[in-house]
């Protein structure tokens, strides 16, 4: 390859060509690497602790939506699956075409074929910040995607982690923890986790709520109530210059306020099911092509 | 004015009789309505306990055989608008198995918080001595720190009180410290420059009352959002009397408000201290309030306002929430929370408010009926003494 | 809504609203209200919260949230309302009356 810079100019405009929405570039931090592999792909000794292959030097981050209707009418409408399927096409047919030009590449693919961290990646890349639910958060999406990851040995520069704010919204904010239904999200500060900072998340409870729901299984609702995760119209784009831009914080609480007034959502108890005292709930009505009821007969 | 034309003497006392019979009628009725039923509580937290025998107080929950499997206790504590009461379980090797809310009279909105339901689970498990009475877990999201307060207060109360009695273990009861911060100097302040501006010029007064109007809206409204509101004199005629470690600023604003009309004849809380009198005061100022309103109408939508305090105050007693009592929209302005209706009310009242002098005050607020009431009986004690001494 | 989205619909609301301001001028000139710069400016920066409102009402509809659209009609229809209220009152700010012919209410 010419350069490392040329080469991330063109991995990424082949990354948007094959349909990613997102993509970003990063050193791999061998850190995000799980202990062992997940998925005993390509390793042979599946209960020996993972070593970090030799061409797992850069990773490329690639991402995109979730269709917004059905991810508001969460936690019973919406999927992940349908931006993983996504992102995982543009992940394989960039492995291809990164071997086609001689280097080995491997992609990760959320979900259940993966063996890394793919949030912390996705802050190294630039895609996004990680926020107070452990979701990132990207200025273009806000937290409505969902990622892959393809590791290489592909010499390409890299990008540069970014800064929009969330760190400080994130602090007062609290939308999220006080909606989650099954109050996995922390409401207090940052803690270390294993060398890094970062607000807790009681994953525990965050997967038995996510298995107790019916539906397409799932949860996603932090993604939904998030201030950041509102679709890219003229209005919400304007609130994100505003409060990324503002220096005070004044702003943050302002927009918070206005956020838990005009979007409020139903009582989180009433997200579950109804032997678990609630009332099947979702945070907005689903879109009408959702409504199984009005096109079967049940 | 039109709302005190003088009723004779007699008139008047029954008038004020009758209502005060109807209103404590209601508030005891609402008390004594329903005594807290305990034992589905102590079902709900021991499920697989078939009997249990009350003694000392406290539940003790058994199995079919007789087996013991621990017990459960009351707490009570003071919330925002009444007693809250938590029941406790605790297993026979001192750990938590459960804990719900019994009785309460806060919003309905608080304990639909996710927030409480959670405290309680994070108490599952937990030996009693090591449990976290972190209430930042309740308090953080809602603002409404004395409800939160109480949910620990009282679960706090029944963990003791099992522990004192079936463990003979004393645990200690950290004391909650004295709440005395810029909102309570705040309000010292404002009331004492509304007392000084009564024997000042007028040009000083009118600029210390701009002063004193602006900082009231900037502290007491938008920054701690807590204006005297009728559902704090409704939880007071209920009998509830919240403790004062924790309550300064609820008795500084009440005994001011009243203290200051009795004195002065006027109520200093309305002039300098509350915070939604700025708003007004401030858009009459954009506006000019050049209009008039037409005694007639003034007259009718004032007995209304009275009906309306009157019919507020007597249901919130007779359901024993003496929260539900506030129709005010001050929470719309200083917090952006509230019903739907009370959005339009705040739409017709800051419309009006650019037209007319403080169209809240003198035809909707609550405040307003108690300041006249105040204002009335002070008049007939003065009648009352002057014309003893003549005599 | 198809109408909003029509090219037509956005080329007769520019036609419309520069015969507004016109009209305005002639207005102030015919009253005899002297309009400096800044009473332009202060209009103008109205104009755009009054747009603003209007467009948030529209978006929030549009983006399936009535709630938002009620209150936030509200909220920032009050802050509209008063903001013109005053701006009228700095209009009228140096008003000369044309000798015999004044109204009578200035």
């Amino acid at each position: 390859m010419k350069s490392p810079e040329l080469t991330a100019e063109l991995i990424k405009k082949i990354a948007h060509e094959l349909g990613s929405t997102l993509v970003g570039i990063t050193r791999l931090n061998p850190d995000w690497v799980y202990l062992h592999p997940l998925t005993r792909r390509g390793f042979e000794n599946v209960d020996e602790p993972l070593e970090v292959p030799k061409h797992w030097e850069y990773a490329i981050v690639v991402g995109t939506p979730m269709s917004w209707d059905p991810l508001y009418a969460n936690p019973n409408y919406g999927t992940s699956m349908d931006a993983y399927a996504r992102s995982r096409i543009v992940a394989a047919r960039l492995v291809a075409f990164i071997k086609k030009l001689g280097y080995a590449a491997r992609p990760h693919i959320p979900g259940n074929s993966y063996d890394l961290m793919v949030p912390p990646i996705c802050v190294d890349a630039g895609i996004g910040e990680q926020g107070r639910h452990s979701v990132v958060i990207t200025p273009e999406l806000g937290c409505n995607f969902r990622p892959a990851v393809v590791t290489t040995n592909l010499p390409v520069k890299p990008d540069k982690p970014i800064d929009i704010g969330v760190q400080d919204f994130c602090k007062h904010c609290k939308i999220c923890a006080e909606n989650c239904p099954a109050g996995a999200i922390a409401t207090g500060e940052k803690v270390e986790v294993r060398g890094y900072r970062r607000y807790h998340l009681n994953a525990a409870k965050c997967n038995n709520f996510w298995n107790s729901t019916l539906g397409s299984m799932g949860c996603r609702l932090c993604i939904a109530v998030c201030p950041y995760t509102r679709k890219a119209n003229w209005l919400h784009k304007t609130a994100l210059k505003v409060t990324t831009n503002d220096p005070t914080g004044l702003s943050d609480r302002v927009l918070t306020g206005l956020q838990d007034s005009l979007y409020p959502g139903p009582d989180p108890q009433s997200y579950y099911i109804p032997s678990l005292g609630g009332e099947n709930a979702s945070y907005r009505e689903p879109p009408w092509w959702l409504k199984t009821e009005d096109f079967v007969d049940m | 004015m039109a709302e005190t034309r003088r009723q004779t003497p007699k008139a008047a006392l029954f008038k004020y009789l009758s209502i005060i019979v109807v209103l404590s009628a209601a508030a005891v009725y609402g008390r004594f309505r329903s005594g807290p039923v305990l034992e589905p509580y102590v079902h709900e937290v021991f499920p697989e306990a078939a009997r249990m025998e009350v003694s000392d107080g406290i539940y003790a929950a058994l199995t079919e055989q007789g087996k013991l499997l621990g017990w459960a206790g009351v707490g009570s504590a003071s919330g925002y608008g009444g007693p809250l009461l938590v029941i406790v379980g605790i297993d026979t090797e001192g750990h938590v198995v459960g804990a719900r809310v019994v009785e309460h009279r806060e919003t309905p909105l608080f304990l639909r918080m996710a927030r409480v339901s959670r405290f309680f689970a994070s108490l599952t498990g937990r030996s009693f001595d090591r449990i976290d009475y972190d209430y930042e877990h309740v308090v953080g999201v809602t603002g409404a720190s004395r409800s939160a307060g109480a949910i620990t207060a009282g679960v706090r109360a029944a963990v003791m009180k099992i522990a004192a009695r079936k463990f003979s273990i004393q645990l200690s009861s950290p004391e909650r410290p004295f709440e005395f911060g810029i909102l309570e100097i705040t309000l010292l302040v404002l009331f004492t420059i509304g007392i000084a501006s009564q024997y000042l010029g007028s040009s000083v007064s009118e600029l210390l009352r701009w002063a004193s109007q602006i900082v009231g809206l900037l502290i007491i409204g938008f920054w701690k959002n807590s204006p005297l509101t009728i559902a704090k004199i409704t939880a007071l005629l209920a009998g509830y009397f919240p403790g004062l470690r924790w309550s300064v600023s609820l008795y500084l604003l009440i005994t001011g408000f009243v203290l200051t009309v009795m004195i002065f004849g006027t109520s200093i809380y309305c002039s300098h201290v509350c915070p939604f009198g700025a708003v007004q005061r401030c858009i009459g100022a954009v506006g000019g309030r050049s209009a008039r309103l037409p005694t007639r109408s003034v007259r009718l939508l004032r007995g209304l306002r009275n009906f309306i305090v009157f019919f507020a105050v007597f249901s919130a007693l007779i359901v024993s929430k003496p929260a539900l009592a506030s129709y005010e929209p001050f929470a719309v302005v200083f917090a952006l929370k509230g019903s739907l209706l009370q959005w339009f009310l705040l739409l017709i009242v800051i419309l009006a408010s650019l037209v007319i002098n403080r169209p809240w005050c003198r035809l909707f607020c609550p405040m307003r009926v108690c300041e006249r009431v105040l204002q009335d009986a002070r008049q007939r004690g003065i009648d009352y003494w002057k014309a003893r001494r003549h005599d | 809504m198809q109408l909003f989205n029509s090219p037509f619909f956005w080329f007769l609301e520019g036609i419309l609203f520069c015969l507004v301001i016109l009209g305005f001028k002639v207005w102030a000139e015919d009253r005899c209200v002297p309009m400096p710069f800044w009473k332009w400016l202060l209009l103008v920066a109205w104009m755009a919260l009054l747009g603003f409102t209007l467009a948030f009402i529209g978006t929030s509809l549009g983006e399936g949230e009535a709630n938002a659209a009620v209150k936030g009609g509200i909220l920032f229809g009050i802050v509209v309302v008063i903001s013109g209220v005053g701006l009228w009152r700095l209009i009228m700010i140096g008003r000369r009356t044309r000798g015999r012919d004044a109204p009578a209410d200035s």
